[in-house]
């Protein structure tokens, strides 16, 4: 996992909950803390202070993780405005992150393992989602789009129609635009 | 201010918020030292990118066999590394006025671009027209953006229907020439990049690597196949185009096909007398003249060559071959319309070549052969025409000779006949017969004889000159054969008695080639010397056609012998040129008049006016004359009468042996 990911969280869990809240997550889960974004850092790292996380605030991981996905869009919008400009909505700028957000990332970090989507529309014009990864971060991807709604001031509702979490092969993500 | 030493300790407080503000500091520094690092790993991201691609492109170059593999790959590298959507290739045309798509193209979405693909992959952009028009026009590489919005986009419709964002499209260049043209196409709207321009515009320089090695290639192959003086065709590819025309041919269909030899005449004295860089001119022009002649004659359609195909080589030397293509009609017809071409082809010469072979006048000769089932293979079929060209030539210049299956037979009877000639003179077949010459005075006494050569052979007999001495000069054999005549005729007049002290004289023709030999005069000198015949009684016959070759040498050698007292007589005079200016410069004893001047001697009439004028003239000049070919007192009197000295003749005796001439001097 890049070390950008912990400094998403980090400004995140600061923003909402004010400094002493990370190094106290950090105690919490007995990590190191020390994150460069261009570093890589184990990904349990990053699954343990989720769980912390959810531990201590009553959610499950797959909420942390939908909330850092939200929380850290404007973070990201704000990091790297350029992939967010010429889109005029979400879809396309979710359409993007194959062809041109992740080689994109690829360039500053070399070796990061940045999942395919697969994507399609279904019969209601709903976008149909497909995600497999080992790291199985489908909570965080769900909280990116919603995030990216967020940023484009749309409204979407998601569904997981199939999850690996569930021992689904993959996930199968359904967001529908509410008009 | 601060007071060391004697300040308050800080209250926690203020250490807490200077460690707060120092944390902050560390954490603006790491940010920033972040954001350098990841703009370095960027920029260091895409040369290597760069790099890569521009490493596989030259890789690419090097090893493509052909442009269009070269160019397809360059194409499927940059489109897929550099995220285009389409990338299409455009040759530039041969005449240079256009660029034309050549089906080379390459796209990511193939289905949803379709229409533009269509569009571009066969399109044709006249030189400064549409985007790939106007880079060929100025050689330089042009970015677009919105095609689809552009008054200078030609596709534009189809552009929009794609939904293209950007285009841009590079020259392909070969030395300073725009060769090709390569344009690319995505969907995105991206400004124009500097660093892309530079990498495509690196790309394309390895391309154009490509086009140079292709033509260097060419040229060679070019090179190897063409004559660099006149660039026609050479002896190996007009031999690969006959081959491969006569192979495509079934024997019965055959007759489509001929071959033109041309052998130029008086070619050898422009080189002697004007020099070599005249005589490269005269190939230079006579190459483009066969070449426009026939391709004008290959623009003539509704004639009798319509459809017919030429293709002119130059073989070597002065020899030129025309390979002649379906050609129609059957075997008349054919040699007409073979004679017809080749009339052209004098024609075309004689108007192209006055200014730079003067003052020598250079044509040519030629003969040609007609493909026909007997024809084995395409070595007898060019035997054939070279043997119609000698055939031309030997019967002077500018003239055509096909080649027919009599002129074979003719050929074969020479070609036999010079055989059994080259055996004849081993074997030594060969004897004079002398023919005395005699004082047309009261005493009609024998003052001389003329050696004439017979041939036994040991099939037909004994031969008259008249068989054999035609095919002796042409093939060369007069060489050996005029040496053994001189040399034997000199040995038996030397061998001859001298009644009342005054031997007679030896009268010996000498042949062309034989006397233009440049050791011609040393070599009668050495027999002269091996034989022992006192030099003034011989007399050497040069026919006026003989002397008049090169009258220089002529003079020259007439004058070297005649220091020893050798003695030169003009044979047939009167029969040839009789040229009063070539007469009177050449030095002969003697002059010889013909027996056909004689015979029309009738004692009043014209031909006894010719004989007096000839007679007058020899006198004039101071040269002794002998009529020839006296067969009656009539004759003899009338020549006594017009005053001439000597005369030959079956009046006064036949031809006949040594033996028996010597029987003769003895009588």
């Amino acid at each position: 996992m890049k070390g950008v990911i912990f400094n998403l969280l980090e400004e995140a869990v600061v923003l909402e909950h004010g400094p002493d809240t990370w190094t106290d997550l950090i105690d919490a889960t007995g990590v190191d803390g020390a994150f460069t974004s261009l570093g890589s850092y184990p990904d349990e790292t990053l699954l343990a202070l989720v769980d912390t996380a959810a531990a201590a605030t009553g959610k499950t991981p797959s909420d942390v993780l939908r909330w850092f996905g939200a929380a850290a869009m404007p973070l990201l919008a704000e990091r790297y405005g350029v992939f967010f400009t010429g889109h005029s909505g979400a879809r396309s700028f979710i359409l993007s992150v194959n062809e041109i957000i992740h080689p994109e990332v690829r360039k500053l970090y070399s070796g990061a393992g940045c999942p395919h989507f697969q994507f399609s529309t279904d019969a209601e014009g709903a976008m149909i989602i497909g995600y497999q990864s080992p790291r199985r971060l489908c909570a965080l991807a769900e909280g990116f789009i919603l995030g990216a709604a967020a940023h484009y001031g749309e409204q979407v509702t998601i569904t997981h129609l199939a999850c690996m979490l569930d021992g689904s092969p993959l996930c199968r993500i359904r967001v529908r635009w509410v008009e | 201010m601060i007071h060391a030493g004697v300040a308050e300790p800080p209250s926690l407080e203020a250490r807490l918020a200077r460690a707060e503000r120092a944390t902050i500091r560390e954490r603006t520094a790491r940010l920033e030292a972040e954001r350098i690092a990841e703009h370095g790993l960027r920029t260091l991201y895409e040369s290597k990118q760069r790099l890569q691609l521009l490493q596989h492109i030259t890789g690419v170059a090097n090893r493509a066999r052909t442009i269009a593999e070269a160019l397809g790959t360059a194409l499927e590298a940059i489109c897929e590394r550099m995220n285009w959507t389409i990338g299409n290739v455009l040759m530039v045309s041969a005449d240079r006025t256009y660029v034309e798509g050549c089906n080379i193209w390459r796209a990511n979405d193939a289905s949803g671009v379709m229409a533009f693909v269509e569009a571009s992959r066969r399109m044709r952009f006249p030189i400064g027209e549409g985007l790939p028009g106007r880079v060929f026009a100025t050689g330089r590489s042009e970015w677009i953006a919105n095609p689809g919005h552009s008054a200078m986009f030609v596709r534009a419709p189809e552009a929009i229907r794609c939904d293209l964002g950007t285009g841009c499209a590079f020259p392909v260049l070969a030395g300073d020439e725009v060769v090709a043209v390569l344009e690319f196409y995505m969907r995105q709207a991206v400004p124009e990049d500097p660093e892309i321009v530079e990498i495509l515009e690196q790309a394309s320089i390895q391309l154009g690597r490509v086009f140079e090695r292709d033509r260097a290639q060419r040229a060679l192959i070019h090179d190897a196949l063409h004559d660099p003086l006149t660039g026609l065709p050479n002896r190996a590819l007009f031999n690969d185009r006959l081959q491969e025309s006569f192979e495509r041919l079934t024997p019965a269909r055959r007759h489509a096909l001929a071959v033109l030899v041309l052998d130029l005449d008086g070619f050898k004295q422009v080189n002697d007398t004007l020099g070599h860089h005249a005589g490269d001119r005269v190939l230079i022009r006579v190459g483009r003249a066969l070449s426009d002649a026939l391709t004008l004659l290959e623009q003539r359609p509704g004639t009798d060559l319509d459809g017919i195909r030429f293709s002119p080589a130059r073989m070597g030397g002065d020899e030129f071959t025309v390979l002649v293509e379906d050609l129609a009609g059957e075997d008349l017809a054919q040699h007409g319309a073979i004679d017809a071409i080749a009339t052209a082809l004098h024609r075309a010469l004689d108007e192209n070549l006055g200014s730079v072979s003067e003052p020598a006048q250079v044509g040519a000769s030629i003969g040609y052969a007609i493909g026909s089932a007997v024809h084995a293979s395409v070595d007898q079929l060019l035997r054939d025409a070279d043997l119609a060209m000698y055939e031309a030539k030997a019967g002077g210049r500018g003239r055509t000779v096909g080649f027919t299956d009599a002129l074979g037979d003719t050929l074969r009877d020479r070609a036999r006949l010079t055989n059994e000639l080259r055996e004849g003179i081993e074997r030594c077949e060969f004897e004079l017969d002398y023919q005395p010459i005699v004082t047309l005075d009261s005493a009609k006494s024998v003052c001389g004889f003329e050696a004439l050569v017979r041939w036994n052979h040991p099939v037909r007999g004994r031969l008259l000159p008249a068989e054999f001495i035609a095919v002796a000069e042409s093939s060369g054999l007069i060489l050996y054969l005029g040496d053994w005549v001189l040399r034997e005729a000199c040995r038996t007049a030397a061998s001859w008695p001298a009644p009342g002290g005054q031997a007679p004289f030896i009268s010996i023709n000498i042949a062309a080639r034989q006397f233009a030999q440049p050791g011609f005069a040393a070599r009668v000198r050495q027999i002269v010397l091996e034989t022992g015949v006192e030099p003034t009684r011989i007399r050497l016959e040069l026919t006026e056609s003989t002397a008049i070759v090169d009258i220089d040498h002529t003079c020259a050698v007439i004058q070297e012998i005649r220091k020893w007292g050798v003695q030169t007589s003009l044979d047939d005079f009167g029969t040839g040129f009789s040229s009063l200016s070539s007469l009177h410069r050449l030095p002969f004893d003697v002059l010889k008049i013909d027996r056909s001047f004689v015979m029309a001697m009738d004692g009043n009439g014209k031909g006894d006016g010719i004989v007096r004028a000839i007679v007058a003239l020899a006198r004039t000049i101071g040269m002794t004359i002998v009529a020839e070919g006296i067969e009656t007192p009539a004759q003899a009197e009338l020549l006594i009468g017009l005053g001439c000295e000597l005369g030959q003749g079956y009046h006064f005796g036949r031809p006949a042996l040594a033996s028996q001439t010597a029987a003769l001097l003895e009588r």
